[in-house]
């Protein structure tokens, strides 16, 4: 099962509307929006999408089928500020 | 603190750190430079010691500060340096270096191959002031140059990303086209970037050993309006003779299509670092550039950075100062000129007036064209 996590060289400054990642390695930005960072926020550990999904449903109004949305976002985080762990990592 | 908005907690709207912190991280050098700004600091100021700047490094990466300028003193005179540099990488920033050259050797350039001190390094600044010893050397103590054109070279010669400053002063002013001829076609670096020697530190007591003169300064723009000519691209400027040009160019340019003044131009709108950067002296005192070092605002690790970048008393001072129209000025009232004019470096008018609320007198195009005699 896939899980998601930060990418530990990841860096987030507070920014108007949301956040900004930082990859010191790669030099480069991504400004992501307020749901981007919380979503952020639950994958200090690694999580599953259906597990980030659960969460941001949980703590934001009229949320709902967020799965789909969550997993865009995060594929479009790979690899360079979001890793992927799977099963075979784990083993 | 979850969002930034233009608030109390955040009168400019500003991100939640700056993008960049130039750090003094020592007071000691090898040499002393008729020039340095920094002299009386260096003299005046104790070095903190390395947990002190581990654990600011922690807050700095922690609120994600992207990348920092280590200068001072000499960097290369702190034991620790590397063990500085490992911490910062640790906490997700990039980093940069000014040196003035003369202590990297061999073995310096192999301590920056471990782990990623190199990839992680953005730019080595080093400052080459003459074509020859005979030249950089009156600014500073004998044999200065041939070790530092050594360090360049080595630099250059490992790939390193290795840039160059050059002070404009009395004492290269008529060396300019050598030494550009040095470093552009000898040592065979892409560029090289020129300020000019001001009135700060121990130029206020070299100042009239270092500082050009009027005669001096024109004769320098126009040499350096020479070289941009001669190598297109190839020469910078932030300050200094060749910024002065490039302004000039830029204002007649504009008036020649009949235009009255330029795009965020009028007021005291020079430099726009204190949106992006901060200072920090080698004692830990926070200020909103280390050439404003009265200015200080808190100390590291006993007032946060986060709250000082927002809220500092100085750097707040600083970006109202933007929206202070040149015309307010007392001798500016009536200038024809005051919808191209920025007012100048902030550091060098607090220098010559003691004041923010003023402009550079010596970098003023109305000056120049009255000095010139420049019909208009």
């Amino acid at each position: 099962m896939k899980r998601y996590a930060v990418n530990p060289v990841v860096s987030l400054r507070e920014e108007s509307g949301g956040a900004l990642l930082y990859n010191p390695d790669l030099d480069d930005v991504v400004l992501i929006n307020e749901t981007g960072r919380m979503i952020w926020e639950t994958i200090v550990q690694p999580q599953t999408a259906t597990e980030i999904a659960a969460y941001i449903e949980a703590n934001t109004k009229d949320a709902e089928n967020v799965l789909a949305d969550v997993e865009s976002f995060i594929e479009s985080l790979l690899p360079d500020f979001v890793i992927l762990y799977d099963e075979a990592d784990a083993k | 603190m979850t969002k930034q908005t233009q608030n109390e907690k955040n009168p400019f709207g500003l991100p939640g750190a700056p993008e960049e912190l130039e750090i003094s991280l020592t007071g000691k050098c090898n040499l002393r430079c008729k020039y340095c700004f920094y002299a009386d600091e260096m003299a005046a100021l104790d070095d903190l010691p390395a947990q002190r700047w581990q654990d600011f490094f922690s807050e700095a990466g922690g609120i994600g500060v992207h990348r920092l300028t280590l200068s001072g003193g000499e960097v290369f005179t702190r034991p620790d340096l590397f063990a500085l540099i490992d911490s910062l990488i640790e906490n997700k920033m990039r980093y940069s270096i000014l040196t003035n050259g003369t202590l990297i050797n061999e073995k310096v350039i192999a301590s920056f191959n471990e782990g990623k001190r190199r990839p992680r390094l953005d730019s080595i600044q080093v400052s080459i002031d003459g074509s020859r010893a005979a030249v950089h050397d009156l600014s500073r103590p004998p044999a200065s140059f041939e070790r530092a054109l050594r360090g360049l070279r080595l630099l250059k010669e490992k790939g390193f990303p290795v840039a160059v400053r050059v002070t404009i002063n009395r004492h290269n002013v008529h060396d300019l086209p050598n030494i550009a001829r040095l470093l552009l076609d000898d040592v065979g670096l892409n560029s090289f970037g020129t300020n000019s020697a001001d009135r700060f530190g121990s130029a206020r007591c070299y100042g009239q050993d270092v500082v050009l003169t009027k005669d001096e300064w024109d004769f320098a723009v126009k040499i350096m309006k020479d070289l941009i000519t001669k190598y297109p691209g190839r020469i910078n400027a932030a300050a200094g003779p060749l910024a002065f040009a490039e302004n000039v160019a830029e204002i007649e340019t504009a008036m020649a299509d009949g235009k009255t003044g330029l795009p965020r131009r009028g007021k005291l709108s020079a430099c726009g670092g204190v949106f992006s950067k901060m200072g920090i002296l080698h004692d830990g005192s926070m200020v909103p550039c280390n050439m404003l070092p009265t200015m200080v605002m808190g100390k590291i690790g006993e007032t946060p950075l986060q709250e000082i970048w927002l809220l500092g008393h100085h750097i707040n001072v600083l970006r109202k100062r933007y929206e202070t129209p040149i015309t307010t000025i007392p001798g500016c009232e009536n200038c024809r000129f005051a919808g191209f004019c920025t007012g100048g470096c902030p550091a060098i008018v607090f220098a010559q007036h003691n004041t923010l609320d003023a402009v550079d007198r010596e970098n003023c195009y109305k000056k120049y064209v009255e000095r010139k005699n420049v019909p208009v």
